[in-house]
């Protein structure tokens, strides 16, 4: 069968003879395409290519400060992070936010037929971010307002 | 206004009907999907907090639960959801966030105080503010 795809495509036989190879391309940006029985196919990335792929994908906050209590809503995915004050209430938001996307996971196929379908680039982008450094997702600034223009 | 505790929000659940806790969270994440596929999804926990106050449970009420105030009371009293429609509020088209929040921190020294209550183009006419006069 003919290769459908302008990148490699490699059995996956292949693919696990010579994976270390083929992670060093994917690691220098090729796209790569493994096949199994000629049915399935799946998509070999570098981590960073795909979290540059999704890194116009924000996660949206709203930040509530009330006297003694502080919310958080992350209204995309309709989280409500509740504290004593915003960083509590960031923690609990970043927890439910832990919990949501590895089930959203789970349950694709379900969420697939739900108004929650177009979640899936950012649950990817979550997950594909180490967990020290996802507290920094929900602070990326939606637009440049609020840096200075760089002349 | 009364405000509920994380069992009154789980009475409320069970007497709604249709809501199913989701597995392995610890969180007590509970979903509800509707036939035109539209998922509401709450938690039964405050965070570290055992109650909410007034606004906060506004939120819950329009942004999880879809119901009013009335008709989440009347569903605990008469254990059977009194929902008449799901009616889930749009999200804030100017909410101050995070990222507003840390800039006008570093950058003005602002204290979450000094936030209460402020929207999402004060905090940026403030930082425009502070980057002209730069």
């Amino acid at each position: 069968m003919a290769n459908r795809f302008a990148v490699p495509s490699i059995p996956v036989a292949e693919a696990k003879r010579s994976l270390p190879t083929y992670l060093d391309r994917a690691r220098d940006h090729l796209l790569q395409i493994v096949t199994r029985h000629q049915r399935d196919e799946v998509a070999l990335v570098g981590l960073q290519d795909l979290r540059e792929l999704l890194r116009d994908h924000k996660f949206q906050t709203d930040v509530a400060i009330q006297r003694g209590e502080a919310t958080v809503t992350l209204p995309q995915f309709r989280i409500i992070g509740i504290g004593q004050n915003v960083e509590d209430a960031t923690e609990d938001a970043l927890a439910k936010l832990r919990e949501y996307t590895l089930q959203y996971l789970e349950r694709l196929e379900f969420y697939r037929h739900t108004d929650r379908r177009d979640l899936y680039p950012l649950v990817v982008r979550f997950l594909a971010t180490p967990e020290d450094e996802q507290a920094e997702l929900l602070l990326e600034p939606e637009t440049v307002e609020t840096e200075p223009a760089v002349a | 206004m009364k405000t509920p505790t994380p069992g009154d929000l789980l009475d409320f659940l069970r007497a709604d009907g249709g809501w199913e806790r989701t597995r392995g969270t610890k969180h007590g994440h509970y979903e509800k999907t509707f036939e035109n596929g539209t998922v509401l999804s709450t938690h039964v926990s405050f965070g570290k907090k055992k109650i909410v106050s007034p606004n906060t449970f506004k939120l819950i009420l329009a942004t999880q639960l879809g119901v009013t105030e009335d008709e989440f009371w009347d569903t605990i009293r008469l254990r059977k959801s009194q929902r008449k429609a799901v009616v889930l509020a749009e999200a804030n088209k100017d909410p101050l966030t995070l990222a507003l929040r840390r800039e006008l921190m570093r950058r003005l020294r602002y204290t979450d105080k000094q936030m209460v209550g402020m929207t999402g183009s004060q905090a940026k006419n403030l930082l425009k503010k502070f980057h002209e006069r730069r």
